[in-house]
């Protein structure tokens, strides 16, 4: 049998399936009668000390993992609460609640302070709160908890299927004896997820049913890179999953391999191979798959989520944070790209019918100063610490690059004069996103260091197509000839400076391209970092003559069909 | 009394582990201690309380101490914070 999902972290996993269903309990909402008052409190009390003591025996057993202890020292802490107790033991005695329905009432009302924070991070912690409440309400009701350190089980490859795990759950598994995990509901930023990515756990999220299909003891194979899940499979099956994984083992190592070889053809030609981020979680892949640095750091994210801009102080704490960690590789960070379909919830952006063309980016700047100089004061003071590029978006004119230019002559002065450090050959370039930048590049040359291509705003400007509109979505490709001939006129114009110039768009990572983009004489491809590896994998299985042999036959071609049947049949 | 003003910079926000380390150490002193994050005021020696401030990375809170020992208190625990990792 079968079922599908999404997968987590590629691969394959193979186990035993351990079901985690707790048992439904029903609380006891009916008022207790007077006289059993004492009876339902010293239910509450020894069911308390009871718990208190299970917490005690895992938080010694937890010496093997630091945050395991905390966690259960934290559980243990609030129970200690000077007011938990002495609350719960009121509502028995002065409403007439069940014990269980006491502890589940106060709990409930903690929780709902939490509940009020919007913030998806913090709305998990709840978990915590009700973990605990569960300890307490199953002593009550003398039901044994599953015990999730396994210690009775021998079986030391198990796939937990469960429909949903908290973050104390997963703190409580022993990992060692778990190959993965099925689970019924979960997002991307959910912490089954988090965990399995960081754990390399071939898991798969949004199983549906599961738990109804997979029975206990079932054998399992979990195959994410085609997002589905065999339950029982038959010899036949087994056997070609164990060859695929076997294919697959290998080819992943071959790519880890790649990690310490540079991005250089068969006739000694290097491109630089980089990443784009959004906020530091990202680096520690950066170093794993062989990326040589940050050529595109969204900082929306870090205006994104909360309530007020973030200060200073704080922009420079994130900024140094990633520049030290990169260890003077280069980090390119942009200026906080808003407006079009980024907005922030306390910022005020006007109606517009057309905010892909209205007040966005650099345009907002102009009115902002204090964004801008905020950022690039933050940024300037950090770039102490490392190599540090600054990228501006969606430059349209020379005006927005002395705009630009005496905006940063400002705020050095500022630094200047208070005697703060900064890195005084930072490296400043501008977004070739709008077909205006990509004309003028030449003039944008004489005053800028670098440049980075953005196919997709690029590819969406040039042929006037809103590629988020289904009705004429299918005519948005950056492969268009028109698109190809300007991002070729671009390279050229910007070389003839001797300047350089790279791209961060989708099509950078897009495996079939890269030979063409390779040809066009581009200096950097930055991307997804997990996309490293096989673009490397590409460029040092290619000559340089030859794709420079592909451009121009594609270059010749009239019609985007062309362009792609030359490119599949490159790719074969 | 005093009063400090000191950011959170956690990815996943203050929760129950490094709040349990605050709270450690914030029940060594014998000043009250209060945490304020935007309107609410909370008692500082009880991790129930923080936690359903639902404190979060990026934001500012106040740690306000007010006692014999409150200086060092202050100290103390800004000192935690910026190290949590």
């Amino acid at each position: 049998m079968l079922l599908n999902g999404t997968s987590i972290y590629n691969g394959y996993s193979f186990g035993k399936a351990f079901i985690l269903k707790e048992k439904k309990i029903k609380i006891n909402k009916n008022i207790i009668n007077i006289n059993d008052i004492e009876k339902e409190v010293n239910c509450f009390i020894n069911s308390y000390n009871k718990t208190l003591k299970q917490l005690k025996k895992i938080k010694n057993l937890s010496s093997n993992s630091k945050d395991r202890k905390l966690l259960f020292e934290g559980y243990i802490l609030i129970l200690k609460d000077d007011t938990l107790k002495e609350d719960i033991i009121n509502l028995i005695k002065k409403k007439l609640f069940s014990a269980d329905f006491a502890v589940y009432s106060i709990i409930k009302k903690q929780i709902k302070y939490i509940s009020n924070v919007k913030n998806l991070y913090i709305k998990e912690r709840a978990n915590d709160l009700l973990d605990i409440s569960k300890r307490l309400i199953y002593n009550i009701k003398n039901i044994k908890l599953i015990d999730l350190n396994f210690i009775d089980i021998k079986e030391s490859k198990i796939i937990i299927i469960s429909k949903d795990l908290s973050p104390s759950q997963i703190i409580q598994f022993n990992l060692n004896k778990i190959s993965g995990f099925i689970i019924e509901k979960g997002s991307i930023t959910s912490h089954s997820s988090i965990v399995s990515k960081s754990m390399e756990l071939v898991s798969m999220l949004g199983v549906k049913k599961a738990t109804k299909y997979i029975k206990n003891n079932d054998n399992i194979i979990i195959d994410s890179i085609n997002n589905l899940i065999y339950i029982n499979p038959k010899k036949k099956d087994l056997d070609k999953l164990n060859k695929k994984y076997n294919i697959f083992l290998k080819e992943k190592k071959d790519l880890i391999k790649l990690k310490k070889l540079s991005a250089i053809t068969y006739d000694g030609y290097k491109i630089k191979l980089l990443s784009n981020i959004s906020n530091n979680k990202d680096i520690d892949s950066i170093f794993k798959y062989g990326s040589e640095g940050v050529g595109l750091y969204r900082t929306e994210f870090l205006f994104m989520d909360r309530n007020n801009f973030p200060d200073e102080n704080e922009q420079f704490v994130s900024y140094k944070k990633i520049i030290k960690s990169m260890i003077n590789k280069t980090v390119t960070i942009r200026t906080v790209d808003l407006g079009g379909d980024k907005f922030l919830p306390y910022m005020k952006f006007p109606k517009e019918n057309v905010p892909f063309l209205g007040w966005r980016s650099i345009r907002i700047y102009k009115d902002r100063k204090d964004i801008l100089r905020t950022q690039l004061r933050a940024i300037f003071r950090a770039s102490i610490y490392g190599k540090v590029r600054v990228l501006f978006p969606m430059i349209i004119s020379m005006e927005e690059v002395y705009f630009i230019k005496d905006q940063i002559n400002k705020v050095k002065f500022n630094l200047n004069k208070n005697n703060i450090s900064y890195d005084n050959n930072i490296k400043i370039g501008a977004m070739i996103e709008t077909p205006s930048a990509a004309i003028i590049s030449s003039n944008l040359a004489d005053e800028m260091d670098f440049f980075s291509i953005g196919t997709n705003d690029l590819t969406q400007f040039v042929l006037a197509v809103d590629r988020n509109n289904l009705k004429v979505s299918n005519l948005y490709n950056p492969l268009s000839p028109s698109v190809l001939s300007l991002i070729k006129y671009t390279i050229n114009s910007v070389h003839e400076k001797n300047k350089k110039i790279g791209m961060c768009g989708e099509l950078a990572s897009d495996l079939k391209s890269i030979r063409l983009l390779l040809g066009l004489g581009l200096d950097e491809l930055s991307m997804n970092v997990s996309f490293i590896p096989n673009v490397k994998k590409i460029i040092r299985s290619s000559y340089m003559f030859s794709c420079k042999r592909l451009v121009d036959k594609i270059l010749n071609k009239k019609t985007l069909n062309e362009v792609i049947s030359i490119l599949d049949k490159n790719n074969k | 009394m005093i009063k400090k003003k000191i950011l959170i910079n956690l990815s996943n926000g203050f929760h129950i582990r490094p709040a349990t380390k605050f709270v450690k150490l914030a029940k060594k002193f014998s000043s009250d201690i209060k945490i304020k994050l935007k309107n609410r005021k909370v008692n500082a020696k009880s991790l129930l309380q923080i936690q359903t401030l639902g404190i979060s990375n990026n934001d500012n809170i106040y740690i306000i101490a007010n006692g014999k020992d409150e200086l060092k208190a202050i100290n103390k625990l800004c000192k935690l914070i910026s190290k949590l990792e």
